[in-house]
């Protein structure tokens, strides 16, 4: 059956048409090497993702590579392909992926496993990277979970670890140049991966295991493997053949569609719960200039109605001013909005918001992540009181009446006062409004308060801590839910069920392998959709399997313990994140890498703003 | 951005295709594609005043998801003059596939004034004798009941008198101009599955799979081509 012949039998058929805009086309035959670039959720999710825009880009520099999107197709249309021995394909070509030389997963967050496997069901290749043949495709993983790649090791032949702009390029044109050698073997192939800076390739190396269950070893299995893999860094962040500037734009609606460029990375804070802060670094920003000419493009190449910067904190770059001096004379003019994302409460500024078109939605949002003082400096989340009012007073000046706010709960250290404290920090926001002269007077005051839970997560100073166990975290959440006594402040929280199996696979090993094997046999998938998770069955994976998963998520890891992810080396050092993980039990918090270096280690893999600004 | 008055005498009409898996852009996203189009081509469109300025476009007739149509026709409004054959061009070199753009003129009368909608069906294999005699009793039918899905709820009537025409073309090819109007509209998938369904009952097993296509639209007289 033809592909196309399902289209009028599934809900949203724009997610499987492909044809978009700007999308890139290739003569078949003119082509060397076939890459899938795989996004385990669905069309919306993954076309809104910035690292599947750039990644694509740089891979199809090359004319004899074409490489092609693939997204998890939501379950009515995978039981339509099911039923009818339509494999998974590319959605440039319609090929079926089996077919092709690499197929790609970005690994954007734990609970996306399940389609991992899902999809390579669907596709016709065998799960097991044991099991495949010199015919089948090779598995390639990346992205922020392959920092600690080990639950997902029997499944994948190479994991990039860091930045891809520079190494899937090499990556693909290795296995390019081999094949047309004629010395490809999947076994040779992998042997030289090993050996490319930034790629990891499990079978070459061999775990083993203590009687408790923790690490005894982890070493390579023969001589020029190394044993420590290093993550890539690009050359140059402001070279501007990274940035993509004739993105896709999908025809339906989707999470992101906009014009989003990338203006740093790395983060000057170091908040002690945040991988993203820590593996992105060392800090480098990209200057105005090649922003502003990116973004400028970018619009010419799309007609879109917004402009974004992307970063881990947009008002601790440097060049702010510069920058939206920059894009506002020309957007103002063709009726673009700019809008800043992820800005900070402590360096909130009215320019800033007289900028943007933060000024046109009703609401702002802010992360204080911990509803005390204490608990903020142990976190080193330096967001001060003060701080959030300063910036909650500017928006009700500006007539806004309402103001989200994220906080954690199940943070190390945490207590029930802290608990109580995120209450109170609300009630005070709702105060702050009625004692603004300038409020709006048309509406009353709204506060959201949405909680995480805190999940562990390698390369952090926090990585060691066991989580909270779920009843824990359930008890927490009805605490605040009691101890919120206003009715204009909404109340969320995350589900600690979800939290919990995002713990167990973020600081998993190996032997989490057969679990996801068995999640798969259950035909479990996108665990990220409330309505398809099912916690109860995933613990029926871990028991018939006689895997604990308390283990990896509730166990306080030993500082001595070898870690399943210390022999990736991301920039930060071990030391470093013990020192922090310290300071953070003194409740000392660390000085941000703009007031001075703090000695993170991540300068070894190129100059860090942090040494810039000091010189 | 609110204060500048716009000067807007200039109203356009775009006739375009969709066709292949464009057939599948939703008429919501049509509006965002043409929005995004018209930038890329950096069209003088004029923008509605107020706080969240956006460029007024009026399409014809929504179109069902996944079915094609080489007339459709939209307007809209610039603060310029366009030369329409420079625009064109300019116009189909930042379409999409499947997004044809056909000609563009100024917009004479209102896209409200379409009456009726023509659609051209091709069978796979000709339907036979016996199927062209019940397609061509079809309309001598004194009632067509067809339920109708409307805001409240399902409801029964006769689309028999929005039913202008059903005429053979060729062995294959059929056609059927079904009214449009915003009082009086008739889904060319209703019209289709009642058609079919006669069809199966007369012959005693179902029609030929077909492709059903808009193909052009025409004023109140049912005889004046609306372009």
């Amino acid at each position: 059956m033809e592909l196309s012949e399902l289209f009028p039998l599934v809900q949203k058929p724009g997610r499987y048409t492909g044809g978009e805009y700007n999308i890139c086309m290739k003569d078949k035959s003119a082509v060397n090497l076939r890459f899938a670039f795989c996004f385990p959720d669905s069309y919306e999710i993954g076309m809104s993702n910035l690292g599947l825009q750039v990644l694509y880009h740089c891979l199809n520099l090359a004319p004899d590579v074409w490489c092609e999107r693939v997204f998890a197709p939501w379950p009515d249309m995978e039981d339509r392909m099911r039923e009818n021995g339509v494999p998974l394909f590319a959605w440039e070509s319609r090929d079926p992926i089996r077919t092709f030389d690499i197929v790609a997963f970005t690994l954007q967050y734990e609970l996306c496993y399940s389609n991992v496997l899902n999809m390579l069901d669907l596709a016709g290749i065998p799960l097991l990277r044991e099991e495949r043949g010199e015919e089948d495709p090779i598995i390639l993983g990346g992205g922020p979970c392959s920092y600690n790649p080990e639950p997902l090791a029997d499944f994948f032949d190479v994991f990039s670890i860091g930045e891809g702009e520079e190494a899937l390029p090499e990556l693909a044109d290795l296995l390019k140049r081999m094949k047309q050698e004629g010395r490809y073997t999947r076994a040779a192939f992998l042997r030289e991966a090993a050996r490319l800076e930034g790629f990891y390739v499990p079978s070459l190396y061999r775990a083993e295991y203590r009687e408790d269950g923790t690490l005894a070893s982890f070493s390579p299995t023969e001589e020029g493997v190394p044993a420590v893999v290093r993550k890539r860094v690009i050359s140059d962040f402001n070279d501007p053949k990274y940035i993509p500037t004739k993105p896709f734009m999908p025809f339906i609606d989707t999470v992101q569609d906009r014009v989003t460029v990338e203006i740093s990375r790395g983060c000057i804070r170091g908040c002690r719960f945040c991988q993203a802060g820590h593996v992105t670094r060392p800090l480098r920003e990209r200057t105005p200039e090649v922003v502003d000419a990116a973004a400028r493009e970018t619009y010419r190449q799309t007609g879109y109605e917004e402009v974004s910067l992307c970063c881990l904190s947009v008002s601790d770059y440097c060049g702010i001013d510069e920058l939206t001096d920059r894009l506002l004379a020309w957007t103002g003019e063709k009726k673009v909005n700019l809008s800043l994302p992820s800005m900070r409460a402590d360096s909130f500024t009215k320019e800033l918001m007289d900028r943007t078109s933060a000024v046109r939605s009703s609401g702002l949002t802010f992360a204080p992540e911990a509803g005390t003082q204490r608990l903020r400096d142990a976190i080193n989340k330096r967001l001060t009181e003060e701080d959030l009012f300063h910036a909650v007073d500017l928006a009700f000046d500006y007539g806004k009446t309402s103001v989200k706010l994220y906080f954690m709960n199940g943070l190390p250290t945490e207590t029930d006062d802290d608990i109580r404290g995120i209450a109170d920090l609300g009630k005070k926001v709702i105060d702050r409004f009625y004692q603004n002269p300038n409020r709006n007077r048309k509406k009353p005051p709204s506060v959201t308060v949405s909680v995480a839970c805190f999940v562990p997560k390698p390369f952090t100073p926090f990585q060691w801590e066991g989580q909270n166990s779920r009843e824990e975290l359930e008890r927490k959440q009805q605490l605040l839910r009691e101890s919120i006594t206003s009715r204009k402040i909404r109340y969320h929280y995350h589900s600690a069920d979800v939290s919990y199996l995002e713990a167990v696979f973020a600081r998993g090993n190996r032997k989490l392998g057969k679990v996801l094997l068995r999640a798969r046999k259950k035909g479990l998938r996108f665990d990220a959709w409330d309505e398809y998770f099912r916690f109860d069955e995933w613990m029926a994976c871990f028991a018939e399997e006689g895997v604990d998963p308390d283990f990896f998520a509730l166990r306080e890891m030993g500082e001595e313990e070898l870690l399943p992810w210390d022999f990736i080396d991301c920039g930060v050092t071990k030391a470093h994140l013990l020192r922090e993980r310290r300071r953070a039990y003194e409740g000392s918090p660390t000085r941000n890498c703009k007031e001075g270096c703090s000695g993170c280690g991540a300068d070894r893999f190129g100059e860090c703003l942090c040494k810039k600004k000091n010189k | 951005m609110q204060e500048e008055k716009q000067v807007t005498d200039y109203r356009y009409r775009l006739h375009f295709e969709k066709t292949g898996t464009f057939a599948y852009v939703s008429h919501l996203d049509l509006v965002r594609t043409f929005t995004r189009l018209f930038m890329r081509a950096e069209l003088p469109l004029y923008f509605s005043e107020g706080f969240n300025p956006h460029p007024k476009m009026v399409f014809s007739v929504p179109l069902p998801l996944g079915m094609e149509s080489t007339a459709e026709l939209l307007d809209f409004r610039t603060v310029e003059k366009l030369d329409p054959v420079s625009v064109t061009e300019r116009l189909c070199a930042v379409s999409p596939i499947g997004l044809e753009i056909r000609s563009l003129a100024p917009a004479e009368g209102k896209l409200s004034e379409i009456a009726f909608a023509e659609y051209t069906v091709t069978y796979a294999v000709p339907p036979g004798k016996a199927g062209e005699a019940a397609f061509s009793a079809f309309l001598t039918q004194e009632r067509i009941l067809a339920e109708k899905k409307g805001k409240d709820g399902v409801k029964t009537v006769d689309i028999r008198p929005m039913i202008e025409r059903w005429e053979r073309l060729s062995d294959t090819t059929f056609r059927a101009l079904l009214s449009v109007s915003s009082d009086r509209f008739l889904s060319p998938d209703l019209f289709r599955s009642r058609l079919h369904a006669y069809f199966e009952e007369r012959v005693g097993g179902p029609a030929p799979t077909c492709r059903m296509v808009r193909t052009a639209f025409y004023r109140s007289d049912a005889v004046t081509l609306f372009s």
